[in-house]
């Protein structure tokens, strides 16, 4: 597991990156993709690489961890069966594509039982038992977030949904079906909106503009 | 303004990568200190959602074993694809399952689709046709401009005055003077900023909205409708894993089938004529309800085999075959009710899902396709892959002879004989409309229910208007017999509504 996390981090989407352009190829993914479809057991690359942020993403839409392991599990059980379908283009867009539709799915159920259900419709849920990770995360910046999240219009939810996840702006791009400019600015429109509803009043000023070279 | 906004935004991203690297990296020179200060906070809050390494661990095991599996495993496309044997032990009514034998394979499968390059040429032409509109329309608004003309656009005669109207172009933040963008007449008049969100239009909680609510009708628990058939609607009820068959001229419910494992995977239900077909893709069983004596009369195991379904999400009854979408082996599969036969494979469809029948063609669309395929029954070949620019579609709908698919932001119709769209509708962003949305389409309006934003809007075709009707934890809808028919808003019951118009 060390070493996952440590390919994580060295590895992280994004990093192929054109050098003229700036702009993320996702060359390496077409390697790791090439290389899974050859053999199976070559997917762990493309797992570990990607695990970290499908689990951020499933734990953000479900908002307890439980769930997000379930659904980062079926995520990635149908990635693996998938990829044989997989037609090219950026594999980060194909893969969260999966994962809304599992989660899709997991808020469906959910909202069936009235539990878990997307903070859009918590105004509908009377839940005198929360389940106990969200209960451990009540009031913390997790839930924030969350709630913060909800708030606001669903193109520039789902952007930030995608940028806490880790993906880079060009995959996001890819997987919301946009520009990579448009989707630049409205990620930078969403977290000026998200500024002025989400307040961390327990830290201010905040530690970037302590450490501000500046 | 906006240059600078984009410099901004691309310091951001700059400082985005450098703190998934290091969490204690320092933004880079220029980036708004403020901004900055934010960009710093989320990406910790960020990290209080990562993954835990037991739990990496885990589920790289796991993978590495189906990995291992699924290299051992070939698949030998001719010998018969599935033995289906095996009985469902848990079946109340054992003593009317049939003698089952699947054991041989109609006919090999196809892999190749059938190549569409005459579609290429049509795109591009449509993208040069477009290219040199849009210049038309930058001209003739820049010589407006110059002329000083403000004169508002028409209002069309018989909106809604709450309506959320439909937008021709996205357009991103607010859209007064956004450069290539367009608008509806009605948007303008009645959106002179943004589209209104769902909560500022105050749309209610009451069915009511919808029309006259005729009848609330008591059955299993998280009931799903599905399918209309022998004088009935069949109800998938989530939580007991049953069927309810409610009488559509008393609305009585007049049976409760028990139909296998209760799940997280809801039964499915799909009709041709009587015949009222089952999938419990928990099980992994197909089920057929036979309507004289409400039970079950066979019951398929397709989980196990020489090639077993994996994964099995939706069915889709025709004339002549039952239609599975075995998603996790990136097939459909077709087997003929009489025989019990597997008689087609249809390979090379990337996680397929939903899918329905017309009359001479099966529709399935796929979790990571992004597009309906059509495949013709007679050959079991795809001859279609339809994937509109632009628009990515991952849900198909088939009533009679309309085939309807969706996909975020949009509801299209296609036309059979060109599979190309006929219809599409863009949604406003409130109605975003992803994969777990459900319609009904009566002649002229759409109903559907956006999730997860649970209100039922209802679209008038003609004008495309899209109108917020009421909210709800959950809707399923789906239109027979001149009534919408809801469920999700109680946990046991199914409402039926005439609906105004």
């Amino acid at each position: 597991v060390g070493s996952a996390l440590v390919l994580w981090t060295e590895q992280r989407p994004g990093e192929a990156v054109d050098a003229a352009t700036g702009v993320d190829t996702g060359a390496d993914d077409a390697a790791l993709v090439a290389a899974a479809r050859a053999n199976p057991q070559a997917f762990t690359s493309l797992y570990l690489r990607y695990v970290q942020a499908v689990h951020r993403y499933c734990y953000l839409k479900l908002g307890n961890r439980e769930a997000a392991e379930d659904a980062t599990s079926e995520v990635f059980l149908k990635a693996l069966s998938g990829l044989g379908g997989y037609r090219g283009g950026y594999f980060a867009g194909w893969l969260f594509r999966i994962a809304q539709h599992v989660v899709t799915d997991a808020q469906r159920r959910a909202s069936h039982r009235r539990t878990g259900l997307p903070l859009t419709a918590a105004g509908w849920v009377a839940d005198p038992d929360p389940p106990p990770d969200e209960a451990a995360i009540a009031g913390s910046e997790a839930l924030a977030l969350r709630k913060a999240l909800a708030s606001l219009p669903v193109d520039q939810r789902q952007a930030m949904e995608l940028e806490l996840a880790g993906l880079s702006n060009q995959e996001i791009a890819a997987t919301l079906g946009r520009s990579p400019g448009s989707t630049r600015v409205l990620r930078f429109r969403a977290q000026q909106r998200l500024r002025t509803i989400l307040t961390y009043p327990s830290d201010a000023p905040g530690r970037a503009e302590r450490r501000s070279p500046c | 303004m906006l240059s600078r906004m984009r410099r901004q935004a691309l310091l951001r991203d700059r400082y985005l990568t450098a703190l998934h690297n290091d969490p204690s990296a320092q933004p880079p020179a220029g980036l708004d200190p403020a901004t900055a200060n934010f960009t710093a906070r989320l990406a910790d809050d960020a990290r209080r959602l990562d993954p835990t390494a037991p739990f990496i661990e885990r589920l790289q095991r796991r993978l590495e074993a189906e990995a291992r599996a699924a290299g051992a495993a070939e698949r030998d496309w001719e010998r018969p694809a599935i033995d289906l044997r095996r009985r469902t032990p848990s079946q109340p009514i054992d003593a009317t399952d049939e003698e089952i034998d699947m054991s041989q394979t109609g006919q090999p499968p196809h892999a190749e689709p059938f190549p569409i390059q005459e579609r290429r040429w049509l795109r591009e032409a449509a993208k040069l046709a477009a290219a040199a509109l849009a210049f038309g329309l930058v001209g003739a608004l820049l010589a407006l401009a110059l002329r000083g003309d403000d004169q508002e656009p028409a209002i069309v005669p018989g909106a809604a005055p709450t309506a959320i109207p439909t937008t021709v172009t996205p357009t991103i933040g607010t859209p007064t003077s956004t450069p290539g963008a367009t608008r509806t007449a009605t948007e303008a008049a009645v959106a002179p900023t943004a589209a209104p969100s769902a909560t500022a239009t105050q749309v209610v909680s009451d069915p009511s909205a919808a029309g006259e609510v005729v009848a609330t009708i008591t059955v299993g628990g998280q009931p799903e409708i599905h399918a209309f058939a022998a004088g009935s609607l069949w109800v998938s009820n989530a939580a007991d894993a049953t069927v309810s068959r409610i009488d559509t001229s008393t609305n009585q419910v007049v049976a409760t089938i028990p139909v296998g494992s209760v799940s997280d995977h809801p039964p499915m239900i799909s009709a041709y004529a009587d015949q009222i077909w089952v999938l419990n893709p928990q099980d992994q069983t197909l089920m057929r309800i036979d309507p004289t004596t409400n039970t079950i009369m066979t019951t398929l195991s397709i989980g196990t085999g020489a090639l077993p379904v994996t994964d099995p999400q939706r069915l889709a009854v025709g004339d002549g075959a039952i239609w599975v979408s075995d998603t996790r082996n990136n097939q459909v599969l077709g087997i003929d009710p009489e025989t019990q036969t597997v008689v087609a494979i249809v390979p090379d469809i990337n996680l397929p899902h939903s899918i329905g029948v017309t009359a001479d063609a099966v529709w399935v669309a796929g979790v990571g396709t992004k597009e309906i395929i059509r495949i013709d029954p007679a050959t079991n070949q795809i001859v279609a892959r339809i994937s509109p620019d632009r628009i990515d579609l991952d849900a198909v709908y088939v009533f009679g002879d309309e085939i309807w698919a969706s996909g975020p932001g949009h509801i299209v119709r296609i036309d059979p004989t060109s599979n190309q769209l006929e219809t599409t509708i863009d949604l406003p962003a409130e109605a975003f409309f992803d994969y777990g949305g459900f319609i009904g389409v009566d002649d002229g309006t759409i109903w559907f229910a956006a999730w997860p934003a649970t209100t039922l809007y209802r679209v008038d075709i003609a004008s495309q208007t899209v109108t917020p009707l009421f909210q709800a934890p959950m809707i399923w809808v789906v239109y027979g017999d001149g009534s919408l028919w809801l469920s999700g808003l109680d946990p046991n019951e199914i409402v039926r509504i005439n609906p105004a118009r």
